[in-house]
């Protein structure tokens, strides 16, 4: 089984994607990669496993007193009308929470936050700068192509412990880190038109007043634009969790620190290439809100909700892709679990059996784009329930910020692996 | 723990796991094609120059420094003249200070441009008015370069030049050459001794505006500047190389060849590498010296055998003088000996009714392949040709005239005024009547016609009811062409938009809807929006929808008539098919009836006698040329090799080595004569030294030869071993010097005095001069805050400093001016940003300025404190340039 974490583990750092066509901000935003959550309708706070331990919440990680390493995985697969086939492979993430004391852990781990997918767009037209408009007194023609990679991601370490019989609580403090890499590629041309083709890059043939008219692109010129991007920030949340026979509510809040982005320009054109170095940081603090509830319908099954409102991540406009700012975030999760326990004395112990849906307002400076989708999932606890393998599928179907009007479906599989051990258990001595 | 226990440790599973990761890494997404929102928009803005902060400069340098001098009258009316200073503290260190003999002292001045035609070493012609060319020796002031010439420099100096006329001049291709010794012959010894700072100044006043340009001793071209030539002898000990003799007769050995006045033949000159060459051989030269060695065998026709086979015997016999040193010995060896082998038959082709039945030399019948004189019947060479179907006995007796142009087919017009229409003493007439030779006032039109000897549809008297263009063949169908005299009415061609001439109705952007999608304000209005802003009279881009000046017909000339290819008449131009008179390109070659006039001399002749094959003309049976031998040409029954037996006996074929045996002669000049006898083997050609003897002061040798074959001639080369020995001689140097080590031998000046200009001359004028050191300071409004954003990414194309050149007030020299923008630097020093050259056609300047506002942007240069536009010394000196006051810097740009 080692060999398998690793493998994941180091294919996902290798081949770092996220989900969605999400070309503005800093990427799409990763919320969560635990499967046992994502399979609650993409939530955060519950998990419908046998110790209700989400890796998304801090709150509820003192319930296991194993030290347990989880890694997760996952790959995506989304279509639109006009890019039919866009597959990504979620970027690993994983976690190390270790016991240190009696209902209190400490973890620490490292997860994407923002991530783009290694896009490259290109121009599909040929754009103008008429001749009343250029500042050669001659039409000029413009293309440009765009390599977008890398993101922000986030070492956490979080402190849980439980506070009374119902209550627990958690803090997590986050360093967010990681560097974007915009390699674009700006081409001039004058723009000759005449009756016949004189050469250069043909951009269109028309007809005019009975004469066919060739309009072509000459003189290029390519500008190469390479801009390194590097994001610095933090954030701190608090999280409190309620719980007795039947009920259970968590509420989470998030501070989010200004992001300093450290913004290097390559520009290259020919033989000349010359750098300039400059840092902007947002002014803002922001915060997140999320509110959870459980209903323990019995001690296998369950209902939950969850409310999430996230403000976006504070990043100066020249940061953002495509000068896009990132969206705030309102979402409303709605999710069941049901758990099928083995009474044998067996390898396995648990089959968790996990359904929901999501509604996410993503609220851009330029309107709102919803996104819908639903989830399930399947988890296997064995050894003591010390083991679990967890699956999740996600299916939703998202307004596309990218072609306004069009949608984007998508589907993803998740996968988590968890192992516990007792490495920092007292021990009674015979 | 062990996690490989069951089920997680199946066969399936591993596979299902491995194959499920390679799938996930293995998918490949489409990529994305669209145009984004957000991406690249491109601004422009555009900086003024600020005129309170701008301005001319006038620095303290002055031509001195210059890599060119001047003499002779500026473009601008000034006279100038040239100084050249030698550094006696220079000269001091070189050898010619301790010469023992001076033989000539010249100095070289180089010119830019050619000033004169040589061939050979003999003046064909002057570019220059020579006799304006003066130049003087005189005693100078001592100046540095860093000097600013002023009129009492300039005054001082010319007051010098009285009486001190150096005569001595010559000219070359690109340089003239002053004697300094001829004019003063102790000019070594105040230069050397006396220390004496001289000076040469050229004066050049011709009575046009012309000018001398020299490079100066400034010039980057390395040996371009002012050179000191010299040739002086100095006493000096040196190893030379000495032959122990030189050669003075080779003569047949007696008995041999006596009363034959042939060879043998023998290579004199010591310097040469073939010296002591001899040629046992006939080759029917007079002189026996080889002059131009080596000796070349193709030529010799060899009629007897030279040697017989068996024959021992003294070949030749060398005289030798020798040399008067105290030579004891020499020893003596032979080289390079080959032989010529007798063949009746060299290269095997001779025709023999018995065993070469099949070969073809001397067949007595011409078989295809040998050589034949392809001259016709007549079996003459056009050249030789007398046009009544004999021979000349040279091309100058001859009818044949390869140069002449009456009668060559072809059009021999020069347009000496370049009005495109031919005007007397143009060489041969034509007429711009088209191709039917017929010009409209008498175009009958019944149509297009193609003439061929005499002009087509064609009237007489001129056609009282004159249509245009009856014949349908004039360069401008419709007639709609505007000419300022014969056509005021015309509409195509008068540089101004006429209804009914077509335009791009497609608004200010130049664009149409069809290409960007979209349409601006006046498109599609049905109204031409141009505005001439140059005041050309024709459409320029930038100045709004675009027109056509075709006419009021709406088409150009080639559209207003089908096959206009044949609408030549008028056109200014002679076409193929037009009528011109073939009567070459004299005076007078034709008379009043158009008939060409008979004179000699310019007749083009090339087949006199009109024997000529053509490979174009399938009716033509001439003989010269046609690759057949016909009855009456010349063959050679030489077989296929086209070489005859008497010349192939040199071949290489024909080559046999020479046994030398031990081929070393030592000879003691005190001992009596020595004789060599080889143990000479039978079936060898064996060539030795048999004999050595010295008699009085020369040495006689004797070159015997033993052969087994007949051969037809041989040859070898007499070699010793030289001796060396160290002389006192008188040494001739002729150094040219321009400079010793890293010191400059001349200082050079332009003489004009710089001009000072007055704040009020400079006032609100913005000049660059490299003369008298104008430079503009140019500052543009808040282009330093524009450069504070550091995301702006900048066109490099579309970004420039534009500034337009005041024609009237600038003097700029044809080959036009580099002009420099600079900055200061760190250290206060002007940075050169980027060149540029300004030609004299020029109205407005564009210097590109993307990599300069990076490299600001960046910081890799200093902060934007301003630009400064400077000229230097790269091309003429004094190139004036005044720029208009509204210099702007236009910038395209993105983030």
């Amino acid at each position: 089984m080692k060999i398998y974490f690793f493998l994941i583990l180091f294919t996902g750092i290798g081949y770092s994607q996220a989900t969605g066509l999400s070309i503005y901000g800093v990427g799409e935003k990763i919320d969560n990669t635990d499967p046992t959550s994502l399979a609650m309708g993409n939530s955060s706070f519950f998990s419908g496993n046998s110790k209700h331990i989400s890796n998304g919440s801090s709150s509820s990680i003192w319930r296991s007193a194993l030290t347990r390493f989880t890694i997760h995985s996952g790959l995506n697969y989304l279509r639109m009308g006009k890019f039919p086939d866009q597959h990504q492979q979620n970027l690993t993430s994983f976690s190390l929470l270790f016991p240190v004391g009696n209902k209190k852990v400490i973890g620490l781990g490292l997860k994407p936050t923002y991530r783009t997918n290694k896009f490259i767009v290109t121009d599909e037209e040929f754009q103008f700068i008429g001749a009343d408009e250029s500042i050669t007194g001659a039409p000029i023609a413009t293309k440009n192509s765009y390599k977008i990679d890398g993101g922000i991601s986030e070492m956490f370490l979080e402190y849980s412990r439980k506070l009374s019989p119902q209550f627990s609580g958690g803090i997590t403090y986050s360093l967010l880190f990681g560097n974007q890499i915009l390699n674009d590629e700006l081409y001039t041309y004058d723009v000759l038109i005449d009756t016949s083709n004189q050469g250069g890059v043909l951009i269109n043939e028309f007809v005019d007043n009975g004469d066919t008219l060739y309009a072509t692109a000459v003189n290029g010129v390519m500008t190469d634009v390479n801009k390194y991007k590097k994001f610095s920030g933090s954030s701190i949340s608090a999280e409190g969790r309620y719980f007795n026979k039947s009920h259970e509510m968590v509420l989470n809040v998030l501070i989010k620190g200004k992001t300093k982005v450290e913004t290097t320009n390559q520009i290259t054109v020919g033989n000349s290439t010359s750098t300039n170095s400059f840092e902007n940081s947002a002014t803002n603090v922001s915060s997140d809100f999320g509110f959870g509830y459980r209903y323990k319908i019995s001690n296998y099954s369950g209902i939950t909700v969850e409310i999430h409102n996230k403000s976006p991540i504070n990043i100066p406009e020249n940061a953002a892709i495509f000068n896009i700012m990132p969206p705030g975030e309102k979402s409303i999760h709605f999710a069941s679990y049901y758990q099928i326990r083995n009474s044998k004395i067996g390898y396995w112990n648990n089959l968790n059996l996990r359904g929901g849906a999501y509604l996410k307002n993503l609220d851009f400076t330029d309107g709102v784009f919803r996104d819908v989708g639903a989830t399930v999932g399947i988890g296997f606890e064995y050894l003591s329930n010390t083991q679990s393998v967890d699956f999740a599928m996600r299916v939703g179907k998202k307004e596309s910020r990218l072609l306004i009007g069009e949608y984007e479906d998508y589907i993803s599989f998740h996968i988590g692996i968890t192992t516990g051990e007792k490495w920092f258990m007292k021990r009674r001595r015979k | 723990m062990n996690f490989l226990t069951p089920p997680f440790n199946g066969r399936a599973v591993h596979i299902l796991l491995l194959g499920g990761l390679a799938l996930l890494l293995s998918c490949q997404s489409d990529p994305i094609v669209f145009n984004p929102s957000g991406g690249y928009e491109y601004n422009k803005k555009s900086f003024p120059l600020n005129n309170e902060t701008s301005e001319t400069i006038q620095g303290e340098l002055h031509t001195g420094k210059s890599s060119k001098l001047y003499s002779g009258i500026l473009s601008n009316g000034d006279t100038v003249s040239t100084l050249i200073r030698l550094l006696p503290e220079v000269l001091d260190s070189h050898q010619i200070c301790g010469s023992d003999s001076i033989i000539d002292v010249e100095i070289t001045l180089t010119t830019i441009n050619p000033i004169a035609i040589k061939e050979d070493t003999t003046l064909i012609d002057t570019l220059i008015q020579f006799n304006a060319l003066k130049t003087y020796l005189i005693s100078t002031d001592v100046f540095e370069e860093d000097v600013v010439i002023t009129n009492d420099i300039v005054n001082n100096i010319n007051g010098l030049t009285i009486d001190n006329s150096i005569q001595n001049v010559e000219l070359n291709t690109n340089s003239i050459e002053l004697n300094l010794l001829l004019h003063d012959s102790t000019i070594i010894k105040k230069w050397c001794e006396d220390k004496e700072n001289l000076g040469v100044v050229i004066s050049y006043a011709p009575d046009d505006s012309s000018y001398l340009e020299f490079f100066s001793s400034n010039s980057s071209e390395v040996g371009l500047g002012p050179r000191l030539n010299l040739e002086y002898s100095i006493e000096e000990e040196t190893s030379k190389i000495y032959n122990r003799y030189s050669f003075n007769q080779v003569s047949w050995s007696e008995g041999l060849f006596e009363g034959e006045s042939f060879g043998p033949y023998y290579v004199e000159d010591s310097l040469s590498s073939y010296w002591g060459t001899v040629y046992a051989i006939n080759s029917n030269e007079n002189m026996q010296i080889i002059d131009s060695p080596p000796l070349v065998y193709d030529s010799i026709t060899v009629q007897t055998d030279f040697i017989s086979a068996g024959q021992n015997s003294a070949l030749v016999t060398i005289d030798l003088d020798l040399n008067p040193e105290n030579i004891d010995s020499i020893s003596f060896s032979i080289l390079n000996a080959f032989a010529f082998k007798k063949d009746d038959d060299p290269a095997g082709d001779n025709w023999d009714n018995g065993a070469n039945i099949d070969s073809t030399e001397g067949d007595s019948t011409y078989n295809v392949g040998e050589l034949f004189n392809d001259y016709g019947i007549d079996n003459c060479p056009d050249e030789l040709e007398d046009g009544f179907g004999g021979c000349a006995s040279s091309e100058e007796e001859s009818a044949f005239n390869s140069k002449g142009t009456e009668g060559n087919g072809q059009l021999d017009w020069t347009d000496e005024n370049v009005n495109n229409l031919w005007d007397e003493g143009e060489g041969e007439i034509w007429w711009d009547w088209g191709p039917d030779w017929c010009p409209d006032s008498l175009e009958n039109g019944v149509g297009f016609c193609i003439a061929d000897t005499s002009a087509c549809n064609c009237l007489d008297t001129p056609n009282v009811e004159l249509v245009y263009d009856p014949n349908n063949d004039n360069a401008d169908p419709t007639g709609d062409d505007w000419h300022e005299i014969n056509n005021l009415d015309g509409t195509e061609g008068n540089n101004q938009w006429d209804p009914g001439e077509p335009f791009y109705d497609w608004g200010l952007d130049e664009l149409p809807m069809a290409l960007v999608g979209y349409s601006d304000e006046f498109e599609g209005d049905s109204l031409l929006n141009w505005t001439d802003k140059n005041n050309n009279g024709t459409w320029d881009q930038g100045e709004g929808e675009r027109w056509f000046d075709t006419g009021m017909d709406g088409t150009f000339n080639e559209d207003e008539a089908e096959n206009y290819e044949n609408h030549t008449e008028g056109n200014f131009i002679f076409n193929t098919g037009e009528r011109y008179l073939d009567c070459g390109e004299g005076e007078n070659q034709f008379n009043s009836d158009l008939n060409c006039v008979e004179d000699s001399g310019d007749n083009y002749n090339i087949d006199p006698n009109l024997d000529n094959w053509s490979a174009t003309d399938s009716t033509s049976t001439g003989t010269e040329g046609n690759g057949f031998l016909d009855e009456g040409e010349e063959w050679f029954d030489w077989g296929l090799d086209g070489i005859q037996d008497s010349l192939e006996a040199f071949q290489v074929s024909s080559v046999i080595s020479i046994e030398r045996y031990d081929n070393s002669y030592i000879f003691n000049l005190d001992d009596e004569p020595l004789q060599f006898t080889p143990a000479l083997e039978a079936d060898t050609v064996s060539l030795w030294i048999s004999e050595i003897q010295k008699v009085d002061n020369s040495i006689k040798i004797e070159v015997s030869v033993q052969s087994n074959i007949n051969l037809k001639g041989l040859q070898f080369q007499l070699y010793h071993t030289p001796f060396t020995k160290v002389d006192t001689s008188l040494e001739t140097y002729t150094p040219s010097i321009a400079q010793l080590g890293e010191d400059k031998l001349f200082e050079d000046f332009t003489l004009l005095p710089k001009k000072n200009y007055s704040d009020d001359e400079l006032n609100e004028q913005l000049l660059i001069e490299y003369s008298n050191d104008l430079s503009t300071f140019l500052d543009f409004d808040s282009l330093n805050l524009f450069l504070e954003n550091e995301e702006y990414i900048f066109s490099h194309q579309y970004s420039n400093l534009v500034f337009y050149i005041d024609t009237t007030t600038s003097d700029l020299h044809e080959d036009g001016m580099w002009v420099y923008l600079t900055h200061l630097d760190d250290s206060g020093e002007d940075e050169i940003l980027i060149t540029k050259k300004v030609t004299s056609l020029s109205d407005s300047v564009e210097i590109s300025m993307g990599q300069i506002l990076r490299a600001y942007q960046s910081g890799s240069i200093a902060t934007y404190n301003g630009l400064k536009l400077k000229a230097d010394d790269n091309l003429y000196n004094y190139s004036k340039l005044s720029i208009k006051n509204n210099p702007r810097i236009d910038v395209m740009y993105s983030q």
